[in-house]
């Protein structure tokens, strides 16, 4: 008898629990923005976490709200994921909407839906460009006449990795220090503090800057040391 | 004297035998949501919210598990309930209060594993409190609850504002200041006895 009034007891608690949620959840439900289950469809669903958040699903919401760069996502690069997110956040609500509703609620379907129609060619995924030996010398050489530049490449991990979208290192030093680009683009330098120095770097006057040169050998650790000592 | 009696379990529950700062039970979320003034008061309310229902329901369910003379059945089926009313608020709270949703996060359902909640269920069974009483004691132990995760919150608010030893920063300082707090709270115990 005790097994089956537990069993009936639990069967029954756990049907009623379950009815009253599927009833509360039909009642409160909330209408998500498609754009955003759009967008995560985009991105490689990896949940990797390169781009600082937690999942890409936290990514593809903050995108669709405009907090943050629709380039933050890295594997996706490679998959055209940025070429495609541009796409989508430069349309029309309605037509979002129309094309969510055709696929069935289905972001992927939608997803395609949308790329077919949009008209343009499927977006190429872009590659992080390797720069050419050529490439590489020429923008060196173009640091020998800028201190502040040179300082900034210095502090750079001097892989060429591309990921910033520059041509190497020295010439997203060089954007940097012309303030065409933000340090935080250069995604390895943010074990080793990149954003922070070069922000430094970038307040410092004219003369402050001779002084570190001088100072410094052409490693980071010295130049970290002497801006964390003087600044 | 019945009326006496329900006050001074109320009181027992909110300030004696506080449930986070003298029973140490759900120091989860009293350490985790208790950054910002705003979602430790949220937090508050569902904690105090899902107590009380929770109490009342199961006060009945283990009417019910004495009758079928299944005791033994408590737990999993106090789970259940508790289970079902955390999710409940996390759909209701999602649809009314999207900010305070995104603010409480992961910590939301994880009242469903909070201690206290669970705990308070079993205690009430366990001192065999009539309906009425449960009632009292759940509202006091939530009460108790936002109390603690209230104060708690303000006081870490204000620390983070003030320059502290590095080593000192974050859990560290929140972990000594809620010890403190938990030794202040003492000096209620003489203040009813049961």
């Amino acid at each position: 008898m005790t097994m089956v009034y537990s069993i009936a007891l639990l069967g029954l608690l756990g049907l009623a629990a379950g009815t009253f949620l599927a009833f509360a959840a039909a009642k409160f439900a909330v209408k998500a923005d498609p754009r955003e289950k759009i967008i995560e469809a985009c991105l490689p669903g990896i949940n990797c976490g390169a781009c600082g958040f937690p999942g890409c699903s936290g990514l593809a919401k903050s995108i669709a709200k405009g907090d943050v760069d629709f380039e933050l996502c890295l594997p996706g690069k490679r998959s055209g994921a940025p070429e495609k997110v541009k796409l989508l956040l430069n349309m029309d609500q309605s037509r979002i909407d129309a094309a969510w509703e055709k696929g069935g609620e289905n972001p992927e379907k939608a997803l395609e839906i949308l790329l077919e129609s949009s008209g343009s060619p499927k977006p190429q995924p872009k590659k992080p460009s390797r720069p050419s030996k050529d490439e590489v010398l020429h923008y060196e050489g173009e640091l020998k006449a800028n201190d502040r530049a040179r300082l900034i490449f210095n502090i750079l991990p001097k892989i060429d990795c591309g990921v910033c979208g520059s041509p190497g290192c020295a010439a997203f030093a060089l954007e940097v220090a012309s303030k065409n680009k933000t340090a935080d683009k250069c995604v390895p330098g943010k074990r080793k503090d990149v954003e922070k120095l070069a922000s430094k770097i970038l307040e410092m006057s004219e003369t402050d800057i001779k002084k570190v040169v001088a100072e410094s050998s052409d490693d980071v650790e010295s130049i970290r040391e002497i801006i964390d000592r003087r600044f | 004297m019945e009326i006496s009696r329900l006050f001074v379990i109320f009181l027992s529950a909110m300030l004696v035998n506080n449930f986070v700062l003298s029973r140490f039970l759900g120091i989860c979320p009293f350490l985790g949501v208790s950054r910002k003034l705003d979602t430790a008061t949220g937090m508050s309310l569902a904690v105090i919210f899902v107590m009380t229902v929770a109490s009342v329901i199961t006060w009945f369910l283990n009417q019910l598990l004495l009758l079928m003379d299944i005791p033994f059945m408590r737990t999993i089926v106090f789970i259940l309930v508790i289970a079902t009313l955390v999710q409940f608020i996390e759909t209701v709270l999602k649809k009314v209060s999207p900010s305070l949703y995104e603010a409480l996060g992961i910590y939301l359902p994880l009242i469903t594993t909070n201690c206290a909640i669970l705990g308070l269920a079993i205690l009430n069974v366990q001192q065999e409190y009539t309906l009425m009483e449960t009632i009292f004691h759940s509202i006091g132990a939530g009460a108790g609850f936002a109390i603690a995760l209230i104060i708690f919150a303000t006081i870490r608010e204000r620390m983070d504002v003030y320059e502290m030893p590095e080593s000192f920063k974050g859990l560290a300082s929140a972990l000594v200041t809620a010890g403190l707090l938990s030794m202040s709270f003492m000096g209620f115990q003489g203040l009813v006895r049961l």
